[in-house]
């Protein structure tokens, strides 16, 4: 018998303190819009547009394909992503993406 | 009534993400048909009721967005013209040769004040719309998704609106059938321009950004299309951006969503017949919430700010 990961998972957003379980299958902006928390802005929903932007100070995840316009792969490697494109494994913790951020 | 010159937005050319998706995408949602594929790995996609090859091209990248908007007119002789009139107009233009894309002519293309690259062709093969040209019905079999019949126009966010405007016109004679200007009195913040008996055929906002892709838009017959339209877009879970709604500008009923890749798509309907000879309508800045969202008489953030 196997053990699946929690299919929920705690995440928190670090500019307004806001936290929220979400789906862990699910887009965290996606998750975060059905939460009510709007301190990530929605934009494109679809890796195009850079709107969601967001630096992940911990927590693992994945992510689907992003515009390179906007996620650099020296940025993705990084911890930064596109909310609408971040897929989470883990509890994470993120923040709105500002160039002085680190 | 006599149709000569620039014709009609011919084809646009979109960078995707993941080109499957985004084919997907497009049959599926938009309804359109998938003809032809080229050795550099790009779909062609044509709407049911245009005649010709295809009006939509994907090509996969590494960001979103658009490659360029292609014109076609109506004969290689026009073609030259409008290769002299842009020249005339200190516009560096450039010739792509034919077969670049399947099925298409030698392109010329330039790069606009606003960024954006625009193409000119005067042929493409003709596949037909699925119905004979003796006694035809009124819609072929085995239309899907949206019934999208044709790619309507582009809206395009771009700094130099004056210089775009003034090549549009004086160099390949298309007409301003609308336009919002500033508080200032002066400022032109928007252009819609009409090649046909279309509200608009391409339209520009002003965006300190150059060459930012706002949407292409595909029409349907009515608003109960529009309607389905929606059904469709919350059915198949499509981003949606705003709609079913109506815009004051053209009196257009449209619906907006992005694409896979973050490309905003509309689905448009209606409009008026323009003529050249119709007055240019002014839209005045402290009224643009009701020019582009004419029931909403407010924009959303999403709408101005999200652009590919």
């Amino acid at each position: 018998m196997t053990v699946d990961a929690p299919a929920i998972v705690t995440i928190r957003v670090d500019a307004c303190g806001h936290e929220a379980r979400v789906a862990r299958t699910e887009r965290l902006l996606v998750s975060l819009r059905q939460a009510g928390m709007p301190c990530v802005k929605i934009g494109c929903l679809g890796g195009g547009c850079g709107t969601c932007k967001v630096r992940v100070l911990s927590g693992s995840y994945c992510v689907r394909r992003m515009s390179r316009r906007y996620v650099s792969a020296a940025e993705e490697a990084q911890g930064v992503a596109l909310a609408c494109q971040l897929i989470p494994e883990t509890d994470l913790v993120v923040a709105p993406f500002t160039s002085g951020h680190r | 009534m006599s149709f000569h010159g620039v014709l009609r937005p011919g084809h646009v050319q979109l960078r995707v993400l993941d080109l499957d998706e985004a084919t997907g995408h497009y049959e599926n949602v938009l309804g359109l048909d998938r003809t032809a594929e080229d050795a550099a790995g790009r779909v062609y996609f044509k709407a049911w009721d245009e005649i010709d090859q295809h009006s939509v091209v994907l090509r996969q990248a590494d960001e979103a967005g658009m490659d360029h908007m292609a014109f076609k007119v109506s004969s290689d002789d026009d073609l030259a013209r409008f290769e002299k009139n842009l020249e005339r107009s200190g516009v560096r233009v450039d010739r792509i040769e034919k077969g670049e894309q399947p099925g298409t002519g030698q392109r010329i293309g330039f790069t606009a004040p606003t960024g954006h690259r625009f193409e000119l062709y005067a042929e493409k093969k003709k596949v037909g719309n699925g119905l004979p040209e003796t006694n035809p019905d009124v819609w072929p079999d085995g239309l899907h998704g949206m019934k999208a019949t044709r790619l309507d126009h582009c809206l395009l966010y771009g700094d130099d609106l004056d210089g775009a405007l003034s090549i549009f016109v004086d160099a390949l004679g298309f007409h301003l059938a609308e336009r919002v200007i500033a508080n200032d009195g002066k400022t032109l913040i928007a252009a819609f321009l009409s090649c046909s008996n279309k509200p608009h055929d391409i339209a520009f906002i002003r965006n300190p950004e150059k060459n930012r892709f706002h949407h292409a838009s595909f029409y349907l017959e009515d608003w109960s299309c529009i309607q389905h339209a929606a059904d469709l877009i919350a059915r198949k879970n499509v981003p949606l951006d705003i709609g079913p709604t109506r815009h004051g500008i053209t009196r257009g009923l449209t619906i907006y969503f992005f694409d896979p890749s973050g490309n905003r798509n509309e689905a448009f309907s209606g409009g008026y017949i323009y003529y050249p000879d119709r007055p240019t309508i002014t839209w005045t800045e402290d009224q643009l919430g009701k020019a582009i969202f004419y029931y909403e008489r407010c924009l959303n953030e999403r709408f101005l700010s999200v652009t590919t």
